[in-house]
């Protein structure tokens, strides 16, 4: 059976996705989910790389590390629940068909639409296709057109598709965002490659 | 539930836009997001910034994007605007149950300001995941900066004040093995 994204779709917005009437938390595919506003969400992050304008690669690279790790832990935790199991492992039989999976879930979650991808097993390369990130209209809205790409973390969660897939860790590939919706592109692109050992380097 | 009719109006706003693979609740554009991604994102620009600067960072923008998704969402409503301050703050607390950021009750309540509890702040509840699943560590500083934010805005749209007129201190927080998280907010 393939991957049908729509039979996910479905099934994660059909599971009712608000707080407990009680607790207030939202308990599914063994994370905690919150729902934010968008203009939360990146409003804190720019305020943040403004803080630090000359120390900006570095405060990229925090919020790039917060998504990688939140692609690891909670995808990796959904890839491993009661309600993957139940909706998601049937249709899973390859690598690249949890890939296919785990785009169909992040295709529900209010962040964007992934419009296609390709993936080289060998070379273990991958590049993700994004259209209407949520960065996209907001930074333009708020702070014009951007100089540089902006999708940071999309940027985390790239790299952490291949992380779960086809890698051993965290940390284990890396992604660059090579077009961005938010400085006038007609899309956003990002390219992901194992990261090269100290050895490679030599 | 009590604000029922108000809590399923809002329910009811909640769209998933399939061509753009977009969520809006209440008129504004929302994202789900995990714990995992939210503490890192806490514990980063804490890690960067500093407890007080990274802390004020995020109390600041959600009281602000909270304070105008509730404006947006309650303008012309004849239900909320025919309750008293204190019904509208607990109506606003059944629509953050709804966002999942975790159940407040509220312990005192007054003109000049108002005291909440919560056994469940969301930023706690996730901090403690990490804690068991990762080793992170009990935390010397509260951790609920975003609650914070929110709980003010919520008492200044409840008094048809403007954002920044009221200031929020957690002065309780589970992450620092307290029982509950206890936030203090008063008019600035």
């Amino acid at each position: 059976m393939a991957v049908n994204a729509e039979v996910i779709r479905d099934g994660v917005l059909g599971m009712g996705l608000r707080g407990n009437p009680e607790t207030g938390l939202l308990r599914g595919f063994g994370v905690i989910l919150a729902i934010n506003t968008v203009d939360y969400l990146i409003e804190r992050e720019i305020a943040f790389l403004k803080a630090f304008p000359t120390a900006e690669p570095m405060a990229e690279k925090a919020l790039v590390d917060a998504a990688q790790w939140c692609a690891n832990a909670t995808f990796g935790g959904m890839m491993k629940s009661a309600e993957w199991a139940g909706l998601i492992a049937p249709m899973v039989k390859t690598k690249v068909d949890s890939l296919e999976a785990l785009h169909a879930v992040q295709n529900v979650l209010g962040w964007g639409k992934i419009v296609g991808y390709e993936i080289d097993e060998a070379a273990k390369t991958y590049t993700l296709r994004v259209k209407h990130s949520y960065y996209s209209k907001n930074y333009i809205d708020n702070h014009g057109i951007s100089t540089k790409p902006r999708c940071y973390m999309w940027q985390g969660v790239a790299a952490g598709n291949m992380d779960l897939v086809f890698g051993s860790k965290v940390n284990d590939f890396e992604a660059v965002e090579t077009q961005c919706e938010a400085k006038g592109d007609d899309i956003c692109e990002f390219r992901v490659r194992q990261k090269r050992a100290l050895f490679d380097l030599l | 539930m009590a604000y029922d009719s108000i809590v399923n109006r809002y329910l009811g706003t909640l769209g998933f836009d399939a061509d753009r693979s977009r969520l809006a609740i209440g008129g504004v554009e929302v994202a789900f997001h995990c714990d995992k991604f939210n503490t890192r994102i806490l514990k980063n620009i804490e890690d960067v910034m500093g407890y007080e600067d990274g802390g004020r960072l995020l109390r600041e923008w959600a009281e602000k994007t909270t304070h105008e998704s509730l404006a947006k969402f309650f303008k012309g409503d004849s239900e909320f605007a025919a309750l008293a301050p204190r019904g509208r703050v607990e109506a606003i607390l059944e629509l953050f149950k709804v966002l999942a950021y975790g159940a407040v009750s509220i312990k005192s309540f007054g003109d000049g300001g108002a005291v909440f509890s919560s056994p469940y702040s969301y930023l706690a509840e996730g901090w403690l995941e990490n804690k068991k699943a990762w080793g992170w560590t009990l935390r010397q500083g509260p951790a609920c900066h975003d609650m914070c934010g929110h709980l003010a805005a919520a008492m200044s749209i409840a008094f048809g004040k403007p954002i920044g007129a009221f200031t929020a201190v957690e002065t309780s927080c589970r992450t620092m093995d307290a029982p509950e998280c206890v936030f203090e907010i008063k008019g600035a």
